[in-house]
């Protein structure tokens, strides 16, 4: 089917051509298990914006008569070493999580877009001197970068969000800066420069649209990698702290009384599992749909 | 291929020195005031205290002396003093490095060969069940938060099936942490060797080979995996950096007395001299690592130019 063959148009309507979501359509079809990987992240999401209705008691409650109880018709998953409800906490946990995952991500990729576009369309000095930092910035591997600025800046969870952001930057930059690159070689963007267009144009209309898939996955995926990160740095006691129902935090609290009540750490635990498997079946399947060179 | 390794040296060499001019800056971006943070408690009201530890750290000099004397000294393989223990870094570095190493090898040793074996199962039996079932215990590996995991595996065969120790030093000691850590690292060494088989497996050479009437289980381990597993050693270095920092998380979860929880205890206690020099020795290590793979890489696989 090519994309500007007229359909037969009805009654008299001018013909239109088929649009992208038209195209999309029969692709989006195929990918049936990230259809329910977004149904399921919007299920969770909706539960932690509604965590004040749907929470059946309150998170931060103690009763001291009640503790460690195990799950029943009443504490669906139990309730931990001070008598709190476990499910209240995982469903106001949610909003944490998605919180975290959502900003930190945001910083990732607005810096690392930014940067990406930069380094990749001024190749001179300035190109050279954002890839070095870069490289620098990847000398420290995995958890280890976040940890060092969240040992700078103090344990808390907006200082997790930003560590956990800048940490990912380097990943948003190569990627959008090996984009720019085998986008700058076409024609129509040495036809634009030679049409003088200035590079703010030339970014908005030409570079951008073109760097925007990845970048959709990426932030998508980053998405799930952050909370992954942010809910490890509160398991150390480097993040949210409590009282905060944060699941990495839960997770941790539990582990002291692991062998006689699991499910104060097994359940929360669960919750980042799901999420980040959710997270990460539906960036597979954008990537699919969107990028379709990387199959 | 002297060259290479030359031109290797001639990148690492400034990456080494701008990594330690970062750990360098850390303590001067800590917000307030980094001697009394680090005293902390013990001794606020102590005037005499706080100026010993700043001209002990040299903060009453220039950045750019305090810099330098840092270098100098680093060079000397001196990391500095721990303000908590009063003995040196780099002692209590190399002390705590063989628990840490020991684990980090097991990880990526179970890691490797359990990534290989998924990707190759998926890539044989390509769209097919098995290659379902090993993508997704690929997928479940990375997504699963391995401080998690650790703790239900301990649940499970430490705490119902009694088979395993939850913590101690010997090498049973070892099978959940190394478990835990390679489970989570296996998943992108699957997708590599899936990819990396499926793009050989198209080659003509590959048809030629079972053409002339080779046994299936020569193409594949002779003439398939041989060149799918080439960019997987590309790979190898960055996972082995993403495990040595996976070993902090592993090592809180399983209470193992290696350089993460040491990593840990010591931003807790506010001992920046200590924190600086772990991250900076990891990093360093990780930087050094991933060149030799490079260079390994290199000298395996004859179509990378050595110029």
């Amino acid at each position: 089917m090519s994309l500007t063959q007229p359909q037969p148009s009805r009654g008299g309507e001018p013909a239109r051509p088929v649009g992208r979501w038209r195209l999309l359509l029969p692709q989006l079809r195929r990918q049936r298990v990230g259809l329910g990987a977004a149904i399921f992240l919007l299920v969770v999401a909706a539960s932690g914006i509604l965590a004040p209705q749907l929470a059946p008691y309150d998170p931060l409650r103690i009763d001291a008569r009640n503790t460690l109880a195990p799950p029943s018709g009443e504490h669906w998953f139990g309730t931990d070493d001070v008598g709190r409800d476990v499910f209240s906490r995982v469903i106001w946990g949610a909003r944490i999580s998605l919180r975290v995952g959502f900003v930190s991500a945001i910083i990732s990729t607005v810096i690392g877009v930014v940067l990406g576009l930069v380094s990749g369309y001024y190749e001179g000095a300035v190109g050279f001197v954002i890839l070095r930092a870069m490289d620098l910035l990847l000398a420290f591997p995995g958890i280890l970068l976040a940890l060092a600025i969240v040992s700078i800046l103090g344990s808390s969870i907006e200082n997790v969000m930003i560590a956990v952001g800048i940490s990912a930057v380097p990943t948003f930059t190569r990627v959008v800066h090996g984009s720019v690159l085998s986008v700058k070689q076409n024609d129509y963007v040495e036809g634009a420069r030679a049409l003088g267009c200035r590079a703010v144009g030339m970014f908005r209309r030409h570079i951008f649209p073109n760097v925007l898939a990845p970048v959709i996955v990426l932030f998508t995926l980053q998405i799930g990698a952050a909370i992954f990160s942010a809910s490890s740095l509160s398991f150390i006691g480097l993040g949210a702290q409590p009282p905060s129902p944060e699941w990495g935090a839960m997770v941790s609290r539990g582990r002291y009384v692991l062998s006689n009540a699991f499910w104060m750490s097994a359940f929360p635990g669960l919750a980042i599992a799901l999420v980040v498997i959710a997270i990460n079946v539906l960036g597979d399947s954008l990537r699919d749909l969107l990028d379709p060179r990387i199959r | 291929m002297y060259k290479f390794v030359l031109r290797r040296i001639l990148i690492l060499a400034p990456l080494l020195i701008m990594i330690s001019f970062l750990v360098f800056s850390m303590i001067q971006l800590v917000p307030g005031d980094p001697v009394i943070l680090m005293l902390g408690e013990y001794s606020v009201a102590n005037a005499e205290s706080i100026q010993a530890l700043r001209e002990q750290l040299g903060f009453d000099k220039p950045f750019y002396l305090q810099y330098w004397n840092y270098f100098t000294s680093l060079v000397q393989g001196d990391l500095g003093m721990s303000i908590r223990s009063k003995k040196p870094v780099l002692e209590q570095i190399v002390q705590r490095l063989p628990s840490t190493f020991e684990l980090t090898l097991a990880g990526l040793g179970f890691a490797v060969v359990l990534g290989i074996f998924l990707g190759v199962v998926s890539a044989l039996y390509h769209n097919r069940w098995p290659d379902r079932m090993a993508v997704t215990i690929a997928l479940l590996g990375m997504s699963i938060p391995s401080f998690w995991l650790g703790l239900m595996l301990i649940l499970i065969f430490s705490v119902y099936l009694r088979w395993l120790p939850v913590t101690g030093t010997s090498l049973k000691s070892l099978v959940l942490p190394a478990l835990t850590l390679g489970l989570w690292a296996a998943g992108p060494i699957a997708r590599f060797t899936r990819s990396g088989l499926l793009e050989v497996m198209r080659q003509d050479y590959i048809r030629t080979a079972r053409s002339k009437g080779l046994r299936e289980r020569t193409v594949v381990w002779h003439h398939m995996l041989r060149n799918a597993l080439i960019p997987v050693v590309t790979i190898l270095g960055i996972r082995f950096g993403q495990i040595l920092a996976g070993t902090i998380i592993i090592e809180a979860v399983f209470a193992r007395p290696g350089l993460g929880l040491y990593l840990l205890n010591a931003i807790v206690a506010k001992d920046f001299p200590l924190v600086q020099g772990i991250i900076l020795f990891v990093a360093a290590a990780y930087v050094i690592v991933n060149s030799l793979v490079e260079v390994t890489y290199a000298a395996i696989d004859p179509r990378i130019e050595y110029g």
